[in-house]
């Protein structure tokens, strides 16, 4: 989900199409990923639930 | 996290992704919320430091090939044969569809039975004609006359015959267009009437006549030496049949 908004700049219609999940559930997908982004750089100790980077 | 925008709304915001109105309404409540506020500059830093880090790599360009191959190599074994059967069923219905369409044209061309369409045009031909200074290209009474007029304006030579003796003067020639083709059409007068008779050539067997009706005008249509002949007029249908005789002698 990062991936495709940060690095490939996609929109959330894009993301919806690329992942087949409803372009409702995109925003609250990335909320969820990049939160844990967030927790994961401010304490790199911090290894779990990665997959939705 | 108390605010539950900061938890939604504000990556739409922050991606661009909401519309104009949701847009404003959030940036109203952006100032009055410094839950939000902050949680935006986060995600600002935490996308910058993103960019910093320069996470974007393209794969070599080896690899791109190396796919690519494996694709070329992968398609006609992978793709073709599940393809097999719908291709197969798309070519007998493309046959199928070309083999009524032709069957189609042929019968109405064939005028086997005269097809409604065949039969409205020439009486809307004839109708035409009937408009002042439509009704014939060539005046004369003389089949000597009209006949040679045809030459050069057809890509065949209609019978021209006077049967004015028989009761049935011609009054002239002209060229008409039905279905799309150039075809002659004579004017015989039958007492006040006018009986338009349309020639074009044929490549089928000689057929005895056929007669019907439109629009309160008789029709009758018959092929003889090639030739498809199809008269018509709000004569009584015996006189048509008795035009046709003439024709046939």
């Amino acid at each position: 989900m990062i991936v495709l908004r940060e690095l490939e700049g996609c929109s959330y219609k894009e993301i919806a199409a690329i992942t087949s999940i409803p372009i409702g559930t995109v925003m609250s997908t990335l909320s969820r990923a990049r939160r844990q982004l967030q927790l994961a750089l401010a304490d790199p100790t911090r290894e779990e639930a990665t997959h939705e980077l | 996290m108390s605010c539950d925008r900061a938890g939604t709304v504000i990556h739409g915001y922050f991606d661009n992704e909401l519309d104009a109105l949701g847009a404003a309404e959030f940036e109203r409540h952006l100032d009055e919320c410094p839950e939000c506020a902050r949680e935006l500059e986060a995600l600002k830093s935490l996308r910058s430091s993103m960019n910093r880090a320069q996470l974007y790599e393209r794969a070599p360009a080896t690899l791109r090939k190396k796919v690519l191959a494996d694709l070329g190599s992968a398609r006609p074994v992978a793709i073709i044969p599940a393809r097999t059967p719908w291709r197969w069923l798309a070519i007998a219905a493309a046959f199928l569809l070309i083999a009524y369409t032709g069957w189609q044209v042929v019968s109405v061309h064939r005028g086997d039975n005269h097809e409604p369409a065949l039969a409205a045009e020439m009486v809307d031909a004839h109708l035409r004609s009937l408009q002042p200074g439509h009704l014939t290209d060539v005046i004369s009474t003389d089949q000597h006359t009209v006949k040679p007029w045809f030459d050069g304006k057809l890509d065949f030579s209609p019978p021209v015959r006077d049967f004015a003796d028989q009761g049935f003067p011609l009054q002239g020639g002209r060229l008409d267009i039905v279905h799309g083709r150039a075809v002659a059409a004579l004017v015989y007068g039958r007492r006040k009437h006018l009986v338009s008779v349309f020639i074009w050539p044929t490549s089928e067997r000689d057929a005895s006549p056929r007669a019907g009706s439109q629009q309160g005008y008789h029709w009758l249509d018959w092929r003889k030496g090639g030739m498809e002949f199809s008269a018509v007029s709000d004569v009584a249908p015996a006189d048509l049949e008795q035009l046709q005789r003439l024709f046939a002698e």
